[in-house]
């Protein structure tokens, strides 16, 4: 097996999708950015599984799912700001500090 | 017995007394001060009992020397709070068996009732002694120490061992861990239980008139008895843990009681000042308790702690350590030089308030602390048969820096708080050079000539338009107040060491327990400096106390309106507290006085002081003729000094001299010129006394160097002005302000990071994830 | 795609495992309870609406009997194969979950019934996230914990955000939500790492095999795992530097949503680090002991400095909800050397600090039904209309700052005895800087007792608002625990004697 590339593909996919997280401005995509990260551990979890059983396939179908209804919420929360503000640009969400 | 199991129900009748007061205080015809009254009252009833038993229960302590007859003294210390005293009782068990505890109660009950009836003092507790003294001859000891020679071993004390009672409860478990709680009585805790009360008492009577018509009136008496009970629990505390509660409980009173006028921004920020200053110490408090648990083998219990200090069971170095923490309590709650900046400020409250503080509660928290560790200071510190350590060394320049503070005031409760500061001073250098009994003497009587002080301040200022100020408000009322001048002197003499008031010899005992005075036997070591720095600062009390009377009695009145004298509620009580202030001095005169009857000679160490497993074997300064003689000139040529220049402005020759003469101009500007005083007290005081917190703060930010450049340049100014203005209210102020002004400024700057942005956040986490990650990968791999 | 799964398992013919039904009783209830809300809201919408918070509270209370009955039988229950056990100190918890979640209610019936929000919703939510709590006391796998995080996170966002139309609270949603998201992301992405390293998601088994590896081959992946872990955890517990949503959802989410999330969800992150850590991570006590010490410090100290500077007062209880969690990672820090201490230390700190925040809480939504703005200026005075109030918040205050004989005192003391006694260098450094950062803390809670007791009312006004029965309620049940627990300490030191379970995970 070429776990060693999988994980390099994991660990990736994992920087870009942080890299995403910290630059992006529209929520939307942040969202997708989000995503790219559990991708990065369902490709982990699913590797790993090919040595120590099915806990780990299991693990990545739990969260896909759970990604699932985490994007539901965002994408609710990031229309509820678009239609305050009209707007999706986190960056103007500056309200509180300090 | 049945007193000291009970005694509890003591503090336990002022909480109570807290309750009905909040509940139902308002709804009473007086408002509340009558529950107030009647319970501590009550309260003082029971403590003299309870003094009286104490006497009856330590005539009958059975003879016998030596470690046995210590252990079987402990016989009456519940073996669940105390382990280490238990086994030690088992041990003498065998040997002695303790007798008369019946015989001490009805002993005891007899001498107490019998005292009520005709007592109505304090020093009635002690004075009633040789009656039953008599009744039980064998044990009235021959005049012990004085005539030991110095270093006397351990065990080889002429006296029997007394027999202190601890009871407790469980109160919480903590793991494997009983934690208990209960009391601990012997003599000490019983001496304050009667001066907290007495104290407490008078206070309540006097307050009725003086906060008449307060708008919080039932408030202030409700905290007036939460205060007293917090002191009381905190004096019978069987455990460090208790302690520390009641320590903070006394705390969080006196936070309420300084602020009680809040309206006046100064006050509440004296209220928080003081409680924050406090806090400071307590850390010390907290750390040096839970190193001493370690150190008695995970025990809170003081008796445990004290036993096995006493007996060197536990490292020297521990105790160092543990005693230094426990120092740097002292110092705040104490308010012993450089945390004593709350003190003065805490005058803000009102005046029967002040004096419950100073006299009896609060303050000497931290005295009795010291007092009721000993072992553990005695052995860490090693008090015995040294010449300096750091406890005598923070008393002895608190008591010299507190006193020539005290001269350049004009309020004249500050004067007295300086002076407080002054002789707490006095006890801790006690404390420090091994004169344990002459500290709580000296705490004895300094608490019924101060607390007559500052009601007679109170009494003052209620004629004058509740002005203090002594120098522009006040004057010639020596005639309009005939009742508070003639108690107000009184007491002063007594401050001052005036032969034979009670002050010189709490005072005189102090100074021969230095031992450094040649001819003085019997002390535990050597104490040079200490001697020194007294004998000043009683010269400087004795002068500034004479400004004092001068200034609020004599010359023209300078207020407004037209003074009167107070009522009976408010001058009884200071003809009590002067009369006591007087005479208190005869329940401990020096065992070298053999002219007298027997028995009747240190009544008070011989009742007050332990012996036994528990308490280290000091030895007792001598009575020194000569030395008696000085103290009693230095304390006359102050008030000499002071009343030639006051009252006869004898002084005036000598403009002409300073002119001619660099040196006397010199000394003129130091110590004499009036001009000067005014200035001082226009420019600096005025500037600086009011200066709140965050002035004071801003101060010490913005010109920490100019300030330091100041420093040097006023030296030349004059000692008095230059350690006020610069030492206590920069420097000391400054650094407690500066330290919270910069943890408040590294905040705002914290503050700068929370931007409010979502994805600068996120830059901020994923950065902590890879720093934290990247180094312990590096590091452990 | 199920066949082929079935077909992987060792047995080929799937079995049904044995289910003791009484030792999820609890989670069952609430189950049941929260589909109950959701579907009544359904079906019966304007009638129900005013019995939602009695029917809330019923659920929650209800759920309180299968613990209660738990407790008296005492037993150690194992379920699916060691992933979920219900011990002693699982119940207390639960316990606490379920009375925390109780008085959240009880503050919000009005709230939200006065802002005409979506009430149904909002109670089914709260009790949603209970469940999440509940199987979180009692997970000992990976999965379940994650599922159990998510189950309590995930109506937190929706719960932050509730005041649809204010942009105050959108913000705080959004905000909550994108971070606890990507610290959702990072922890997961450790545990698919600690799943590879330790073979299996079961704690134990992973502990085991961290063991096994030691300093050997894989090592780096394991410090890396354990790091990433441990941090999605510090996030929910909001430690320093992971702390930075915390003040701003606090202030702009509803009051008792703030107060459900710096009590329980902040409880939850703590459990789930518990578990992971006594469970599992012990193991490699050389990396979590420096790890917590570092979020400690940081946190108590940062937490403490940015509070002095807070002028709002909901703001200020979240800065210093971020040191108090600084004093409560700090046992963490010893846990080599004193194993059942820093456990009961931690969850006695808990217990009380969940009673004294949701009592400042409720004091504080009494308030500002008057004031309508959280400022501390806008607190002064307080005692001269509302003196009840005033002593109440200032002993939660008092009890915060840890001044005796209220129960924030014993916790610390509690933390400290843990600190000392594990007679480690970093242990005692640790209680230095813990007793520096207390005295920090006494100045800004005094300063908000100050404000309310010395200041005059800002305009003036000065006319007592009557506070609804049920707040009145939780402030009850909240200065209650609070006094009792520092005056009676020894109630919490019985029910959180954990000795022998500390002693069973002590090996």
């Amino acid at each position: 097996m070429f776990l060693n590339q999988f994980l390099l593909l994991s660990a990736i996919l994992f920087t870009i999708g942080v890299y995403g997280v910290i630059v992006r401005k529209n929520g939307v995509l942040v969202l997708m950015s989000i995503e790219l990260v559990l991708n990065a551990v369902n490709i982990n979890l699913i590797v790993f599984s090919t040595y120590w059983g099915v806990a780990g396939q299991v693990f990545a179908l739990f969260t896909i799912a759970i990604a699932a209804a985490e994007v539901g919420v965002g994408l609710a929360i990031v229309l509820l700001i678009y239609r305050n503000q009209r707007s999706v640009d986190i960056d103007e969400l500056d309200e509180m500090k300090g | 017995m049945w007193f000291f199991t009970h005694v509890w129900i003591i503090p336990a009748l002022m909480a109570l007394s807290f309750l009905l007061i909040l509940f139902f205080g308002k709804k009473m015809p007086k408002k509340g001060a009558e529950i107030g009254i009647v319970f501590v009252g009550a309260a003082f009833v029971l403590a003299l009992l309870t003094g009286g038993n104490w006497i009856a229960w330590s005539n009958n302590n059975p003879e016998g020397h030596g470690p046995a007859a210590e252990g079987a003294a402990l016989a009456n210390v519940d073996p669940s709070c105390s382990s280490v005293a238990a086994e030690a009782a088992a041990v003498g068990e065998g040997v002695e068996h303790v007798e008369g505890k019946t015989e001490g109660k009805t002993a005891g009950k007899k001498a107490g009732e019998g005292h009520n009836e005709g007592g109505h003092s304090t020093e009635g507790a002690t004075a009633a002694a040789p009656p039953i003294g008599e009744s039980a001859a064998p044990a009235a000891p021959a005049a012990p120490a004085a005539t030991e020679p110095a270093g006397a071993e351990k065990g080889g004390h002429e006296e029997v061992a007394t027999r202190p009672v601890v009871s407790c409860i469980n109160w919480f478990e903590n793991g494997d861990q009983t934690i208990s709680i209960g009391t601990l009585v012997d003599g000490q805790s019983v001496l304050l239980l009667i001066v907290v009360t007495l104290i407490s008492l008078l206070v309540h009577v006097f307050s009725t008139d003086y906060v008449h018509g307060d708008r919080r009136y039932t408030h202030y008496f409700a905290f007036l008895s939460l205060f007293t009970a917090s002191m009381l629990f905190f004096v019978l505390s069987e455990n460090t843990l208790q302690m520390i509660v009641g320590w903070e409980l006394v705390g969080v009173c006196s936070f309420a009681l300084i602020g009680h006028w809040w309206e006046e921004k100064p006050n509440s920020d004296a209220a928080l000042k003081a409680f924050l200053t406090n806090r400071v110490g307590d850390i010390g408090l907290l750390v040096g308790v839970i190193v001493l648990y370690f150190a008695a083998g995970k025990s809170f219990s003081i008796m445990d702690l004290n036993i096995l200090a006493n007996e060197g069971e536990i490292s020297h170095n521990l105790l160092l350590i543990g005693s230094l923490c426990l120092i740097t309590a002292v110092m705040s709650k104490s308010g012993q030089f450089i945390l004593h900046t709350w003190l003065p400020d805490a005058m803000a409250g009102p005046t029967p308030v002040s004096a419950l503080i100073h006299a009896a509660t609060m303050v000497v928290a931290g005295v009795y602390m010291v007092a009721r560790l000993y072992p553990v200071f005695f052995e860490g510190l090693s008090i015995s048969g040294s010449s300096v350590n750091a406890l005598s060394m923070i008393g002895a320049i608190t008591a010299l820096f507190g006193a020539m503070l005290a001269f350049v005031q004009k309020d004249i409760k500050k004067v007295l708080a300086y002076s407080t500061v002054s002789q707490l001073g006095f006890m801790v250098t006690a404390l420090g050079v091994g004169a344990w009994t002459a500290a709580l003497f000296h705490l004895f009587t300094h608490a019924f000539f101060k607390a007559c002080l500052f009601l007679g301040a109170g009494s003052l200022s209620h004629a004058c338009h509740h002005s203090f100020n002594m120098v522009d408000d006040m004057g010639g009322l020596r005639k309009i107040m005939p009742k508070t001048f003639w108690t107000y002197l009184v007491a002063t003499a007594a401050l001052a060491g005036v032969f034979p008031l009670s002050g010189f010899w709490s005072k005189d005992e102090i100074l021969a327990g230095t031992g450094s005075f040649p001819g003085t036997e019997g002390a535990n070591g050597e104490y040079h400096v200490m001697l020194v720095m007294l004998l000043l600062a009683a010269f400087c009390t004795a002068a500034y106390m004479t400004r004092t009377i001068w200034y609020a009695f004599y010359g023209e009145y300078r207020g407004h309106g037209t003074p009167h004298e107070s009522g009976p509620r408010i001058t009884t009580p200071l003809i009590i507290l002067a009369s006591l202030g007087a005479i208190a001095g005869i329940v401990n005169l020096p065992a070298a006085f053999d002219f007298l009857p027997e028995g009747t000679q240190t009544r008070f160490e011989h009742y007050v002081e332990p012996v036994g497993l528990y308490f280290p074997a000091i030895s007792h300064a001598g009575f020194n003729p000569a030395l008696a003689v000085i103290s009693v000139l230095v304390g006359l040529s102050g008030i000499g000094l002071a009343y030639l220049y006051f009252f006869k402005d004898a002084f005036a020759g000598l403009h002409g001299l300073a002119e001619r003469n660099k040196v006397a101009a010199f000394f003129k500007n130091i110590l004499v010129n009036k001009y000067y005083f005014d200035w001082l007290y226009t420019t600096v005081i005025v500037g600086f006394v009011k200066g709140p917190l965050a002035r004071a703060a801003n101060w010490f930010s913005a010109n920490v160097i100019d300030g330091t450049v100041n420093l040097v340049g006023k030296t030349a100014v004059g000692s008095g002005s230059w350690v006020y203005k610069n030492v206590d209210q920069k420097v000391v102020d400054g650094a407690v302000n500066g330290a919270g002004s910069s943890a408040s400024g590294v905040g705002a700057m914290l503050r700068l990071t929370q931007t409010g942005r979502i994805q600068q956040y996120a830059a901020l986490f994923f950065a902590a994830v890879a720093i934290l990650a990247g180094v312990f990968v590096v590091v452990i791999g | 795609m199920i066949a082929t799964l079935l077909q992987l398992l060792p047995e080929a013919d799937f079995l049904s495992p044995t289910i003791d039904w009484h030792a999820i009783a609890p989670e069952m209830v609430i189950l049941v309870g929260s589909l109950v809300l959701i579907l009544l809201d359904s079906f019966k919408l304007d009638k129900a609406k005013p019995f939602m918070p009695t029917l809330a509270s019923l659920v929650l209370l209800g759920a309180l009997i299968p613990v209660i009955t738990l407790a008296i039988d005492g037993s150690t229950r194992v379920l699916f194969g060691g992933s979920y056990v219900v011990d002693s100190m699982s119940l207390v918890l639960k316990a606490l979950f379920l009375v925390s979640a109780y008085i959240v209610v009880l503050m919000s019936t009005n709230y939200v019934a006065d802002g005409d929000y979506w009430e149904s919703e909002y109670y089914s939510l709260i009790v949603a996230a209970v469940l999440g709590m509940l199987v979180m006391c009692s997970a000992r796998d990976l999965l379940m914990i994650f599922v159990a995080l998510e189950l309590l996170s995930i109506p937190a966002y929706m719960l932050a955000a509730w005041r649809k139309g204010d942009e105050k609270s959108n913000e705080a949603g959004l905000k909550y939500y994108l971070m606890g998201v990507f610290a959702s992301a990072v922890l997961l992405y450790g545990m698919s790492l600690m799943y590879g390293v330790g073979r299996s998601t079961r704690l134990d088994v992973i502990a085991e095999n961290l063991v096994r590896i030691g300093d050997g081959r894989g090592a780096p992946i394991v410090t890396l795992a354990m790091i990433f872990v441990i941090i999605g955890f510090a996030f929910k517990v909001s430690a320093v530097p992971f702390h930075t949503w915390a003040p701003d959802t606090y202030e702009g989410a509803p009051t008792p949503v703030t107060a459900f999330l710096a009590v329980a969800s902040k409880t939850a992150g703590f459990v789930a680090l518990i578990q992971i850590v006594f469970y599992c991570f012990a193991a490699r006590p050389d990396i979590i002991q420096p790890v917590f010490a570092v979020l400690a410090i940081l946190s108590m100290t940062v937490g403490n400095l940015i509070a002095l500077k807070q002028t709002n007062v909901v703001r200020m209880l979240a800065y210093s909800g971020i040191a108090q969690a600084g004093f409560m990672l700090a046992p963490f820090a010893v846990i080599e050397t004193n194993r059942e201490q820093a456990l009961s230390s931690i969850v006695i700190y808990l217990v009380i600090y969940a009673a004294m925040n949701l009592g400042a809480f409720a004091v504080i939504i009494a308030i500002t039904r008057k004031t309508r703005s959280a400022e501390i200026t806008s607190l002064g005075g307080l005692f001269s209309y509302m003196p009840g109030l005033t002593v109440v918040m200032t002993i939660f205050l008092a009890s915060l700052a840890g001044i005796p004989p209220f129960g924030g005192w014993y916790a610390k003391f509690g933390v400290w005895q843990a600190l000392i006694g594990g007679n480690t260098a970093l242990g005692y450094g640790l209680a230095i800087i813990m007793a520096i950062n207390t005295v920090v803390a006494a100045y800004y809670y005094l300063n908000v007792a100050k404000t309310m007791w010395f200041d005059e009312a800002p305009d003036g006004d000065t006319a007592p608002v009557k506070i609804p029965f049920t707040l009145i309620g939780a402030m009850g049940i909240t200065v209650v625990a609070t006094v009792m627990f520092g005056v009676l300490p020894g109630l919490l030191t019985n029910i959180s004697d954990f000795s022998p379970v500390a002693a069973a995970l002590g090996r």
